[in-house]
């Protein structure tokens, strides 16, 4: 016997009560409809709230650590672990990679870049399921003004980062299935800093950039001990105790900043650990 | 029309294939909607149910029947002699004997639980749908919520392939 379809609406408040993200992609694969409705930003959004990813360990440069008892997701994370989370579905071989950040599950690494020695190539993957995304080259021409002001300066300030999600200066951000990059090279006379979307694929120039830093002298910084931090919308650099800069984030589409000289925020780089949080098909299998 | 019996006002709803029933006041009330249109002094005479046939509503009124708080006469006898938890546990018996219907059935009792806003009995049938999803194939998902697979085959097996993980 034929049925009506349920009402969107309907079908919008049966699918939030879906206890997992497997089910509810599993729905989405029914029909075309159904993807369009899970796929809806307003409905992932609901969703995520009502069911915020679990928390399964961290990451540091030696691994894996998944959450212990009595964590509540304890035993989820240790099927992950027992899964031997690692690297070795990137392209060529996992050693050349270097873990730089990790957040909202995604894991950002690079390594020397094979054709153009200054820029590192980048990849962001997701080591739960195995999948990455590896970042297109820096435009030509950004690259090659980077490059020749790097020649004559003998060197600068190079970071690139996961923008995070759920930042409530930017309406975009709590987009589950997408993801931004930050490249950012701080120089004497001249900062750039490119934004690459997973949406578009592409990098693209933050524009308009203003910046001052005054007060801040490159060539005092030990790069090795510079740590970026983030709160309320700002990224945060800063080298040992000397100097630091902030960067103030705005809907992605322009970077301004401040400077400042004083030793005023964290005087010792904090270890590079990063927490670790994802849905999980394994969640379901350790009865959570 | 409301009348009184036994000290409890009745309201009549009707279904649109002609059929009335007269139910308690307070068991209509379970209904968020009609106890809107109760509170808005838009029930004086019978309340007319659109969409939901007479074989649904009566399901409906078992179910609102069951689940209505037990104040009266025989409700406080019930609750001096059974706990409860002993109470919950057989209303929950009772509930997954009453969602025991056929597919077209459960169907037409989500919708009329959504148009009526009542609670329980929408958590109650969209669990069963939740249920269908969590533990059948996409064939069985689609023929449960009356779609069709519109999906080209190679734009099936894309989704798939991306979310393998969900499909294990």
């Amino acid at each position: 016997m034929a049925l009506p379809a349920i009402p969107n609406e309907l079908l919008a408040d049966i699918f939030l009560r879906l206890s997992t993200s497997e089910d509810l992609i599993r729905a989405s694969a029914a029909c075309f409809s159904f993807r369009r409705l899970v796929a809806d930003r307003a409905f992932l959004r609901r969703f995520r709230k009502l069911h915020p990813p679990p928390l399964l360990g961290f990451f540091d440069y030696r691994g894996f650590h998944p959450a212990e008892p009595p964590h509540p997701y304890a035993p989820a994370a240790s099927a992950v672990a027992d899964d031997d989370l690692n690297f070795g579905f990137l392209p060529g071989s996992s050693l050349d990679w270097t873990m730089r950040e990790v957040r909202d599950g995604r894991v950002l690494l690079n390594r020397p870049g094979r054709h153009e020695p200054l820029f590192k190539e980048t990849v962001v993957c997701d080591p739960l399921h195995q999948q990455y995304l590896l970042l297109p080259p820096i435009p030509g021409d950004v690259a090659a003004s980077v490059a020749v002001q790097l020649l004559i300066e003998r060197g600068g300030f190079a970071d690139c980062f996961l923008v995070p999600s759920g930042d409530k200066e930017e309406p975009d951000a709590t987009e589950e299935t997408s993801f931004r990059v930050i490249w950012l090279v701080v120089l004497e006379n001249k900062p750039v800093a490119l934004v690459f979307s997973s949406c578009t694929g592409q990098w693209r120039a933050i524009t308009p950039l203003i910046w001052s830093l005054p007060g801040l002298q490159l060539s005092t910084w030990k790069f090795w001990f510079v740590s970026r931090h983030y709160a309320h919308g700002c990224f945060y650099w800063i080298s040992g105790a000397s100097t630091g800069f902030q960067v103030r984030l705005k809907n992605c589409s322009c970077l301004t900043s401040g400077g400042w000289s004083s030793p005023w925020l964290i005087t010792h780089p904090v270890p590079d650990i990063w927490a670790m949080m994802w849905p999980s098909r394994r969640q379901a299998k350790a009865g959570l | 029309m409301a009348t009184r019996e036994a000290g409890k006002k009745m309201i009549m709803l009707k279904s649109p294939d002609g059929m009335e029933f007269e139910v308690e006041e307070a068991v209509a009330m379970e209904s968020q909607t009609i106890r809107k249109m109760i509170e808005d002094d838009c029930a004086d005479t019978a309340i007319l149910i659109p969409n939901i046939n007479s074989k649904i509503l009566s399901r409906v009124i078992e179910y609102c029947n069951k689940h209505v708080p037990t104040t009266g006469a025989t409700g406080a006898a019930a609750s001096d002699t059974v706990a409860p938890a002993a109470l919950a546990e057989d209303l929950k018996i009772w509930d997954a004997e009453f969602i025991k219907v056929n597919r077209a059935t459960r169907f037409d009792l989500i919708q009329a639980a959504s148009y009526l806003n009542i609670k329980g009995l929408l958590d109650l049938t969209s669990q069963t749908t939740i249920d269908t999803i969590s533990d059948n194939s996409l064939e069985e998902i689609r023929s449960f919520l009356s779609t069709k697979n519109d999906y080209l085959p190679e734009e099936e097996q894309t989704i798939r392939r991306e979310n393998q993980w969900a499909f294990q």
